[in-house]
């Protein structure tokens, strides 16, 4: 084989001058650039994109719209509104993406309409270069890196959002709770020493159990752990128990469905106060509540809610109905 | 690597591949931009390890198979012997035998399949090594001897029965 004599082939020289190889490079780069203007003008237009219902003027709210309803679009036709948490009418959270996460619902609602907005604008960029640069094929390319980052940013919030619903099923996290009478009044208790003492109560008698429902006694009870995910759990007071919205049954302390039942009856949330006497009569004679709580003497009757009274030498907040029976 | 120069380094091989595969100074001009806007664009992924001139030959071959894949893809197989009409009257008698060698080459080149052609046009026209060729067309440096051996003794067979 090596012995074989190689083939005389011709010597080939370009002869042509490089103007069009250079105009080529040229409008490439003014092309990668319009599409990198667009592409950011796009992402600043998806970013802002949830505003487009308090925009008056059409156009600016048409272009504002476009990227968050197609986000909308395929999220809500995947996902429906079956997993919203729904009370009295009214969406607990508002969003109508993942509601039991915000880490979720901000990758659905704030990076998708980001990307999606990218990708159009971007594309719009593109289809405005030189043909012969940005060809089809290129083109393709391009569409199918926009498709792969937003099938990503999908899948993340959908993973996010399945571990987000797992965790609230375990009750995982630092609670803040939002309790609810059977009238829909909702109020949230914060942190603070209040919050602190609910969650303590929340948790001391924690535990997996099997007890039969009593549907009519449920009020609800919302709570949002470490700050980034939401549920809204059905409590018995009653019979002391609260049910997940994944229908996981938990027996809860005496002290926690207390503070519920007080809520429901009194319309106050005082954690430690004790079933025999109510926090109207105790506030009402201006004495000291349990746990170190009281409320400046002469303060009898009318609205409380908002009150500051005073625990072990600090300020707290009794939370109360206003122009409620209790106050 | 500046552009520049992978482009001076690169232009006479690239444009003497594509003109070879396609017989179409034209076609092959345009190509080549082609290749040179990729290797342009692709510049920064180039690690050095084959020489620049390998690495647009491996781009040249690519962007030929799209092209023919998708145009003509005639331009992949072996073509029949085409006649072309002697105009060698107005020419002086040298230049006149060593324009109808080169078309004889070229002709006899378009009767080979697309690998045969691409591995000749690499060997004796590029002088790349089995290794370098290897890297391009995807072969072991053993295949490309033999390879190389059959398309030349197939280009031979072809030269002397037609030439």
């Amino acid at each position: 084989m090596e012995a074989q004599e190689k083939i005389e082939i011709p010597e080939i020289t370009y002869q042509g001058d490089d103007k069009k190889l250079k105009e080529r490079i040229f409008k490439f780069k003014a092309g990668s650039f319009r599409i990198a203007i667009f592409t950011i003008v796009g992402f600043v237009m998806g970013a802002y994109s949830h505003i487009y219902v308090s925009i008056g003027f059409f156009p600016v709210k048409l272009i504002l719209a476009i990227p968050y309803k197609v986000s909308e679009a395929i999220y809500v036709s995947v996902i429906g509104t079956d997993g919203v948490p729904w009370q009295e009418g009214e969406y607990l959270f508002s969003t109508v993406f993942f509601p039991h996460s915000h880490i979720a619902t901000f990758l659905a609602e704030i990076c998708t309409a980001i990307l999606i907005s990218g990708a159009v604008y971007g594309a719009l960029a593109y289809f405005t270069g030189d043909k012969r640069v940005f060809t089809m094929q290129r083109f393709v390319k391009f569409g199918a890196l926009w498709c792969g980052a937003i099938l990503l940013t999908i899948g993340g919030a959908y993973l996010v959002n399945a571990k987000a619903v797992y965790d609230n099923e375990h009750l995982r996290g630092e609670p803040h709770f939002t309790v609810y009478d059977s009238r829909g009044n909702g109020r949230g208790v914060g942190g603070g020493e209040t919050g602190q003492r609910m969650k303590e109560y929340f948790y001391s008698e924690l535990a997996e159990a099997d007890i039969y429902r009593d549907y009519e006694e449920e009020l609800p009870l919302g709570i949002v752990f470490n700050d980034v995910r939401c549920c809204v759990c059905r409590v018995n007071y009653e019979k002391m128990y609260l049910v997940t919205e994944q229908g996981k049954l938990y027996h809860i302390s005496e002290e926690f469905a207390q503070i519920i039942r007080q809520y429901e009856e009194e319309g106050v949330i005082l954690p430690g106060l004790p079933q025999s006497e109510s926090a109207a009569e105790i506030i009402g004679r201006g004495e000291a509540l349990p746990g170190g709580c009281r409320i400046p003497a002469g303060r009898q009757g009318g609205t409380f809610f908002g009150e500051n009274i005073t625990r072990h030498g600090q300020k707290v907040l009794a939370l109360g109905r206003t122009g409620g029976t209790a106050g | 690597m500046k552009f520049a120069a992978a482009y001076e380094q690169c232009k006479d091989s690239v444009y003497g591949y594509l003109v070879y595969m396609t017989r179409d100074a034209l076609l092959a001009e345009d190509l080549s931009q082609e290749v040179f806007l990729r290797m342009y664009l692709h510049l920064d992924k180039f690690r050095g390890e084959a020489s620049v001139r390998t690495w647009g030959l491996r781009i040249a071959r690519n962007v030929f198979l799209s092209y023919a894949k998708k145009k003509q893809p005639v331009l992949l197989e072996e073509q029949e012997w085409e006649q072309l009409p002697d105009d060698s009257q107005n020419r002086p008698e040298e230049e006149a035998l060593k324009k109808e060698k080169a078309e004889g080459i070229r002709r006899c080149l378009m009767c080979l399949s697309e690998q045969e052609r691409t591995i000749l046009l690499l060997r004796d026209f590029q002088e790349l090594s089995y290794e370098e060729i290897g890297g391009i067309m995807g072969y072991t440096p053993e295949v490309v001897k033999s390879r190389i051996y059959r398309a030349r003794r197939k280009f031979r067979r072809i030269y002397e029965s037609k030439g």
